[in-house]
């Protein structure tokens, strides 16, 4: 059986982690979740390589939440190198960063984000933005072909 | 009737005078053959001694009886009243007299004479001065004196009188008195002194003139009173006064309020009735006259004084005419000074002609360079320039040279002993002649190699200082960063696990263990807002602050689309547009004007609604933005304190916040150039303020 498309985490903190897919959960959104905890392992995933080679086990993300702050490759870093591949150039990437700075923000609409989300501190905030997400990138957004 | 004077002579012997006591006349007076004989009734006929004496008596004598009927007189008394009286009956006259006068010019009445009020009241009457007036007409002034004379019973029997002329004497009063008047209506001083200097008269021109008056005077020695300046000597004075009998002094005393009194005086020696000496002194103040001569005196100093500098001036310009004869001389003396002085000096010294050509080279040069006059004008002074230098200075010379303006550079020179370039500044200005042409070029060339060296140093510093003042903003901002970033992760985490377990477990949890929770949700919020807090304010002193129009009523749309706590449900918010235009950095503006507002729906007491009024007004070159609220209010002695970093004047739990907030307005609006400010009432609400540049 071929996997759903899944919502790919590109996130370091566990705790991040584990509220965000608890809000996901809240929000109703029962599509799988992948989890890359650093940079190296997001690049690993997307490529398809190593353990990730199979795409049936493995499908592409219809949704990238891509933090800033990763250990071996930044964000950014991921962020280029994802628009860099044929493969992948089309790929919704929403960053998910505690950065509110234009700086960050600017570099990532430069390298090809599709969205930028600062992190809330509240977690109703949280909740309120996890559910935007799944409305307009979930339900009302038409994603590209990803093969 | 009057007796002939001849005829009177004649008679002394034969008036009668009583002999007291007085006895009773009984026959009248008789005039014998050789006439004029008066004689009182018992003594008729016989002479004697008293009767001798009363005729020698030049004072008239008569007596009374108690009816005031004549009963004795002698002749004078016959002289005096130009009548002779009936003895012992009523002839009508007053007590002898045809008319008697008072002094005034008044009738006296008979009963008022002097002799009937003796004899009425027994009273005694001494120097009764009254007027006697002769049957021809003429009158006397007399003066009388009465004793009444007692009977054995003590009641008055009668009375003798005593009766002169003071005619003479009151003729000379009157005289007297005139001439007094007259003395003290001049307007000279007159005073006069006895010989020991004592005052005894002193009139008005003497009053005005010393400002003493004449009871002041009186008595006092002249020379101390008037405290005599001049003449020093008074005996020397007195002296001369009892040889000549006068005379004329020129005076320098003291008046009574210390002005000095200068007066031309005429003294007299005069003597008075009892052959004492007096001195008359009549003195005429010329004290204005005085001033006038010593101004002139003064005047002919200045002229001398003016006359003798004239000389001097004379002097000089001689003294000035005879060096000029030694100034070619001083020429030829200078010259060589110059040369003298430019050798010693610590600087190279040259001079060319107007069209450049090195001319003097002083030893300076030839030292550093190694070359001399000769040896610089045949390589050219260029020569010894570093080449990188050499084009430069030698075009601004050329430039200098063509367009005869003056001639600086900097450049290094080759130094002959160790071959090292050293920095030297040169500049030459241009020697004109009377007609405004160039007749040489003189310059000079310092060494500068120290300035230089040491300014090469200082730019190096601050560039290497900037480099390093850069790395360490970019670390500061990498190290904000990372606490915003790994210090609020944490914090997210155990707010967002605290809300989790009250989500998933809140109907297991016991009212404390929910509080325990809720405590450590709001720790954790709190200290995320004192981090934002923290870093906002930290970023306000390191942004670059850019200056733009900044539209105030598209900021408040802004803020009040932004904030939960200002929208509707929650607080009043009342904008009086238009707010109008200030110049700043928006960011910043719009960080200071949110911050007061969060402020003012903030404060406010429990359960009342929040009432923000936003409203704006010019000031000078400035737009005051004020931001009012309905809240609790400070208290004066806080006001102070209310900008300051970290100060929250409630207690935690009443309202949130970090004390940062007005740190941060204050800071924003400074680094703008801009000021804030606070009014408050306690308990009625707040009126913040912030001013900045008005568009």
């Amino acid at each position: 059986m071929a996997h759903e498309h899944p919502i790919l985490l590109v996130e370091d903190n566990s705790d991040d982690v584990f509220f965000l897919r608890r809000a996901l959960k809240t929000k109703g959104i029962n599509a799988p979740v992948e989890v890359a905890s650093d940079g190296r392992a997001a690049m690993a995933y997307l490529g398809g390589s190593g353990k990730f080679a199979d795409r049936t086990k493995h499908p592409l993300p219809r949704l990238v939440l891509l933090d800033l702050q990763l250990p071996y490759f930044t964000g950014l870093q991921v962020l280029g190198w994802i628009r860099e591949q044929a493969a992948l150039k089309r790929l919704p990437v929403v960053i998910f960063s505690s950065s509110s700075q234009a700086r960050d923000i600017d570099s990532a609409y430069a390298l090809g984000a599709n969205s930028y989300l600062v992190k809330p501190t509240d977690v109703a905030e949280l909740g309120r933005i996890i559910e935007a997400i799944r409305i307009y990138w979930l339900e009302t957004n038409h994603g590209p072909t990803l093969t | 009737m009057v007796r002939k004077d001849k005829q009177r002579r004649d008679l002394p012997r034969r008036t009668l005078v009583n002999t007291p006591p007085y006895a009773p006349i009984s026959s009248a007076p008789v005039e014998d053959a050789r006439g004029g004989i008066f004689c009182v009734g018992s003594a008729l006929g016989s002479h004697t001694p008293a009767e001798h004496l009363a005729s020698l008596i030049p004072v008239g004598i008569f007596a009374c009886d108690a009816a005031g009927h004549i009963t004795f007189f002698n002749r004078r008394a016959v002289e005096l009243w130009g009548r002779e009286p009936s003895i012992g009956k009523d002839d009508g006259s007053f007590c002898g007299a045809m008319r008697v006068w008072r002094l005034d010019g008044s009738v006296m009445g008979r009963m008022d004479t002097p002799p009937m009020q003796s004899i009425l009241t027994g009273k005694r009457f001494r120097d009764q001065e009254l007027i006697i007036e002769r049957p021809d007409g003429s009158r006397l002034a007399c003066s009388m004196s009465v004793e009444p004379q007692s009977d054995s019973t003590g009641a008055v029997a009668g009375v003798i009188a005593v009766i002169q002329d003071i005619t003479e004497r009151k003729r000379a009063e009157e005289l007297l008195t005139r001439q007094a008047d007259l003395l003290s209506q001049t307007h000279d001083a007159i005073f006069a002194w006895q010989w020991n200097g004592t005052i005894v008269f002193w009139n008005r021109g003497a009053e005005r003139l010393y400002g003493y008056s004449a009871t002041e005077a009186l008595g006092r020695k002249t020379f101390e009173l008037l405290k005599m300046e001049a003449p020093r000597d008074f005996d020397q004075l007195r002296y001369r006064l009892s040889r000549d009998g006068q005379c004329m002094e020129e005076m320098v005393q003291l008046a009574r309020d210390g002005r000095r009194v200068t007066v031309e005086s005429r003294l007299v020696l005069s003597r008075s009735f009892d052959a004492q000496p007096v001195v008359l002194e009549t003195n005429r103040d010329i004290s204005d006259r005085k001033r006038a001569e010593e101004d002139l005196r003064e005047h002919a100093r200045t002229l001398e004084a003016v006359n003798r500098d004239n000389a001097n001036l004379y002097r000089a310009v001689q003294k000035e005419l005879a060096e000029h004869k030694a100034a070619e001389e001083a020429v030829r003396q200078r010259e060589a000074e110059f040369r003298l002085l430019a050798e010693s000096l610590p600087l190279m010294v040259w001079i060319t002609a107007p069209a450049g050509e090195l001319v003097y080279v002083n030893s300076r040069w030839a030292e550093f360079t190694g070359c001399d006059l000769a040896a610089t004008r045949g390589s050219g002074w260029s020569a010894a320039l570093h080449p990188d230098d050499r084009e430069r200075a030698t075009s601004a010379w050329q430039k200098s040279v063509t367009e005869g303006v003056l001639f600086e550079a900097e450049y290094r020179l080759l130094r002959a002993a160790d071959q090292e370039y050293v920095w030297h500044i040169a500049r030459a200005i241009p020697v004109r002649d009377d007609a405004g042409a160039i007749v040489k070029w003189f310059g000079t060339s310092t060494d500068i190699d120290a300035q230089k060296r040491a300014e090469e140093r200082l730019e190096r510093a601050v560039k290497e200082r900037t480099a390093k003042l850069r790395e360490t903003v970019g670390e500061l901002e990498a190290f904000s960063y990372s606490v915003s970033h790994d210090l609020r992760a944490p914090l997210r985490a155990m707010y967002g696990y605290s809300v989790a377990l009250m989500e998933d477990a809140a109907e297991r949890l016991s009212a404390n263990e929910r509080e325990y929770l809720a405590r450590i949700s709001r720790g954790a919020q709190r200290l995320d807002r004192l981090i934002n807090d923290v870093l906002t304010y930290s970023r306000l002193a390191r942004t670059d602050v850019r200056f733009d129009p900044v539209d105030l009523d598209r900021v408040l749309h802004e803020i009040l689309l932004q904030y939960p706590s200002l929208q509707a449900d929650r607080a009043e918010v009342r904008v009086c547009s238009p707010l109008g235009k200030v110049l700043g950095h928006e960011a910043l503006v719009v960080q200071s004007v949110s911050n007061l507002m969060i402020n003012a729906a903030k404060f406010v007491r429990p359960g009342e609604r929040p009432v923000v009024t936003i409203w704006s007004e010019p000031r000078d070159e400035r737009l005051r933005l004020w931001v009012q609220d309905n809240g609790i209010g400070i208290s004066p002695h806080n006001l102070g304190r209310i900008f300051g970093m970290f100060q929250r004047l409630n207690p935690d739990s009443a309202y949130e916040g970090t004390g940062i907030g007005l740190s941060i307005v204050k800071k924003a609006v400074e680094r703008m150039n801009g000021e804030v400010g606070v009014e408050s009432e306690e308990g009625v609400g707040s009126k913040f303020w912030l001013e900045l540049k008005r568009l």
